[in-house]
């Protein structure tokens, strides 16, 4: 196919018009160098660094008679023994009702929302829930009906609430459901929601055979709540919601999702559901594992490194404040902790969204020093919120949080302080460095990876 | 939630209207015992049974450094040097241009078919394909433009690719993609598809800029071709098609999917696949393991198991008929050989559909027996092709089908024992209405 085709064409056309607005490209087949520290991942425990981990989990594996796929969906020949007893491990653990295993977060999210949805209910989420949620309600036959309000606001949470009990008459009669969707901890701002208010005033509000909470515990699993079985149970809030989804694929550092919900739900679900009836369950191996992390974010090694994210979370906080003070924080910034932890309760989220305008170049600059960071703009975030993700872990070190801040361009210039002056009057020590990395990682030339 | 919420209410209705339909319900927390034999997992060449695979995965996993997760999606960190190892990895073995490796069939299929396909494209497509791929299409750009042929209809396949012609001149003249959606064997009917004739077809009429033939592989992989490398490679025409998904999950037996496409498809799948960038990448265990698989796919054992799984197949068929002529079609029957493998130009399938009116009874005759039976109905297949699914494997034996057979006889004549009965008490009693089995 040496000549383009018209799919091929059309493909470039699309890509091309992306790279003109300066949304980065993602490379799938490109390895990001991260020997400098990891910075960016989600495996926020560093549950890896345990000792003899790896050891241990190849020895549950040499215990375990089946090691291979389960060639079947869980409706036809891939629902084993070991399938079913790990949902009963999950039953257990959560004290829930009912467990469903899925094969990621994706599918729980996509099965959920795509099926569980009746005809005349409703939606209300908060505007930063995951994409994966969305591509459920998409295929739901609540799609029309699904309202966003505004990210973490109770006011507006209020407001949007008491619209839908008026606009939606089947709701307060108890005759559909109302699903509220939130995060625990948001992935992209790594804040937290106002959980404990939006259940009350939902308790307040609407009738509770009407009421269906859903809340998404992907950043929360393994990071609060005793044995780090999230923030529900911190707060002692699980038993005043609905259905929980519990992804392994970032403290747990596996694979695969558990939902906790009731027995009506799984079996409509296990019957319902075409993302979860058509495809292949998961492997032996994989089911093992999964166990072997669960219980692995539940030692006391675990509990420690939660009590390292804490700290090293607050000491990132303040160096980065402390070396960053004379930059203008339309350059560099992170988000103001009072916001970020503001309905926290004391607690800190690992995740750190460094606001730039310039986020590719900051990328580039940071991958060239082994750091696998990546700039994300419009459209994964919104306009005028172009950023890095950062992540601080269980494993990383003081020493390493040192070296990444005195790394980021503006700081660590050897530069005094008084010789800085407002970017705006031109001259100045720190804000000319910083422009001047900007500069050059965005000239022609560079590895343009827009 | 002592009384039920509206929302349990609503789904215990639409489960009841299911179950006075005879629609089966599909249990994921009940277990189904197989200990009689294996006659229904797509486990096809039970290369889990291989003497000292278990030890040599392990002997393998113990070498590599990272076993864990990845935590993070293809898009952001989870694209590490095993990840992009692995894809390399396919590229060789299939001597591809670019290989795509996903978690499962599922998530490849709804993101090919739910982001490839432009505005204005078409796709035809075999009226068989898999749910998944009918996922992807229904939030592609083309959901409007979809079109099936009759199965395996080579007639009904080029009446309607020259109605596309006719109705989409953007295709004659370039300016659109037609897909062509086949499987190489289907799962259901276990037959082969035409895609000689097929291809030949394409080739004819649409312009070669146009043309996007996507064959899944999923229950030929592991079982046909040099090392099992597939229906394509076995007939020597893999060139011809453009983009192929091979899954792990039968006969390979693991999880995950390679699709073996064009740099400029990966890029862009990569890119506004959503089902692709909100998802995270498979941990290293399982790239370890999906290689291994592959690997022990390949090698004489496995070609022993090829072997075995066709001479199963041979002497299932032949003691089936043998053991059931005098049984009327109507109460069990298998898929006549010749239609059955019609295309497969002598290669057969280890799939076999065994039509009854009452699967479900049949099913829970053989789960009794310790047989892992699910009886399929409507909304599953058509109706009036109520089946059982069953599959030979390369490690059943000659014992074990004789005993299956026998088993499925003797529930037969029993049901032949109950019509004759009905048959003739309705007579004497002179009931109006033929009561169905």
């Amino acid at each position: 196919m040496s000549p383009l085709s018209a799919l091929e064409s059309s493909m470039i056309t699309s890509l091309e018009a992306r790279k003109r607005l300066g949304v980065p490209r993602y490379d799938a087949d490109i390895v990001a160098p991260d020997h400098a520290g990891d910075f960016f991942s989600n495996d926020y425990l560093s549950i890896g660094k345990i000792p003899h981990i790896r050891k241990s989990f190849v020895d549950a594996l040499s215990r375990t008679p089946f090691l291979f796929g389960s060639t079947g969906s869980r409706a036809i020949s891939g629902s084993t023994s070991h399938h079913v007893e790990l949902e009963e491990y999950f039953v257990e653990q959560f004290e829930a009702e009912k467990a469903m295993v899925f094969n990621s977060g994706y599918m729980c999210n996509l099965t959920f929302f795509g099926y569980a949805p009746q005809e005349g209910d409703v939606i209300l989420y908060d505007e930063f829930i995951h994409a994966s949620i969305h591509d459920g309600f998409r295929i739901s036959r609540a799609k029309d009906h699904a309202f966003a309000f505004s990210h973490n606001s109770v006011p507006d949470f209020e407001s949007k609430l008491k619209q839908i009990l008026h606009d939606y008459p089947g709701i307060p009669s108890g005759l559909s459901t109302l699903f509220i969707v939130i995060e625990s901890v948001y992935s992209m701002e790594g804040d937290f929601s106002p959980m404990e208010e939006i259940i009350t005033l939902v308790e307040k509000y609407v009738p509770s055979k009407s009421a269906h909470i859903v809340v998404d515990e992907a950043h929360s699993l393994g990071l609060y709540g005793p044995g780090g079985k999230g923030l529900l149970r911190e707060w002692g809030l699980e038993k005043r919601v609905h259905s929980v989804i519990f992804p392994f694929t970032k403290a747990v550092n596996f694979i695969g999702c558990v939902m906790t919900t009731t027995p009506t739900i799984y079996q409509y679900l296990s019957n319902y559901g075409r993302s979860w009836l058509f495809t292949t369950s998961l492997p032996h191996v994989d089911l093992v594992g999964i166990k072997f992390c669960f219980e692995a974010i539940q030692t006391q090694e675990a509990d420690q490194l939660r009590k390292n994210i804490k700290d090293l979370s607050h000491f990132f906080v303040k160096l980065f404040l402390e070396s960053t003070y004379d930059i203008p924080k339309d350059i560099l910034s992170i988000v103001n902790p009072e916001s970020k932890d503001l309905h926290a309760r004391g607690l800190i989220a690992p995740v750190f969204p460094i606001y730039t305008p310039q986020p590719l170049a900051l990328q580039h600059y940071l991958n060239k020093l082994g750091y696998a960071a990546k700039g994300l703009a419009h459209p994964g975030v919104p306009k005028g919120t172009e950023r890095i993700r950062v992540v601080i872990h269980g494993g990383n070190t003081d020493v390493q949080i040192r070296q990444f801040v005195k790394s980021l361009p503006g700081v660590g210039v050897e530069s005094s302080r008084s010789d800085y002056h407002h970017p705006i009057k031109g001259d100045g020590g720190r804000a000319r460095e910083l422009a001047q990395v900007v500069e050059r990682c965005t000239r022609p030339g560079v590895r343009a990876q827009l | 939630m002592s009384s039920h919420s509206v929302l349990e209410t609503s789904m215990l209705a639409s489960l009841e209207t299911r179950r006075r339909a005879g629609v089966p319900r599909m249990d994921a927390d009940v277990l189904y015992s197989d200990h009689a034999g294996d006659f229904f997992s797509n486990d096809y060449l039970s290369i889990g049974k291989l003497p000292h695979i278990r030890q040599q995965f392990l002997d393998v996993l113990s070498q590599k450094p990272l076993i864990f997760g990845s935590t993070g999606s293809r898009a952001i960190t989870g694209s590490t040097s095993d990840h992009i190892g692995l894809e390399q990895y396919f590229m060789k073995q299939l001597q591809v241009e670019k290989a795509m490796v996903f978690n499962s069939g599922y998530l490849c299929n709804m993101t090919f078919f739910g982001y490839a396909p432009q505005a204005g494209d078409v796709v035809l497509y075999d009226e068989f394909i898999h749910a998944s791929i009918h996922d992807g299409l229904r939030i592609s750009r083309a959901k409007e433009h979809t079109i099936p042929f009759a199965h395996n209809s080579v007639a009904d396949f080029e009446s309607k690719l020259k109605q596309i012609l006719r109705d989409y001149p953007a295709i004659p003249s370039g300016l659109s993609t037609l897909f062509i959606v086949i499987e190489s064997v289907y799962s259901m009917e276990g037959d082969f598809a035409p895609m000689e004739e097929i291809i030949g077809l394409v080739e004819k009429y649409v312009p070669s800029k146009s043309a996007h033939i996507v064959v899944d592989e999923a229950h030929s992989l592991g079982l046909y071709g040099p090392s099992g490398k597939g229906l394509l490679r076995e007939w020597g025409l893999e060139k011809r098609v453009h983009s192929v998904i091979f899954t792990f999950t039968k006969s390979v037996n693991f999880v995950g999917g390679v699709f073996t496409t064009t740099p400029i498809i990966y890029q862009y799948l990569s890119n506004y696949g959503r089902s692709w960038l909100f998802t995270s990448s498979l941990p290293h265990v399982d790239l370890a393991a999906i290689k291994f698989c592959f690997d022990v796919m390949q090698t004489p054992e496995a070609d022993q198991l090829r072997k075995n799984v066709a001479n199963m197949c041979r002497f299932f068929v032949k003691y089936f008929l043998e053991s059931t002529y005098d049984i009327p079609k109507s109460v069990i029957a298998i898929l006549h050989q010749e239609t059955k493998d019609s295309n497969g130009r002598g290669l057969v399938s280890p799939i076999f559909p065994i039509y009854t009116p009452q699967p479900v009874a049949l099913q829970h005759h053989l789960n009794k027996l310790g047989y892992a039976a699910k009886g399929l109905t409507y909304p599953g297949v058509p109706r009036g092709t109520e089946r059982l699914r069953v599959v030979i494997h390369g490690g059943n034996t000659e014992a074990e089908i004789r005993l299956f057979v026998d088993r499925l006889r003797a529930w037969a004549l029993k049901q032949v024992a109950l019509t004759t009965a009905a048959q003739s008490r309705m007579m004497i009693e002179g009931t109006a209405s033929l009561h169905k089995l």
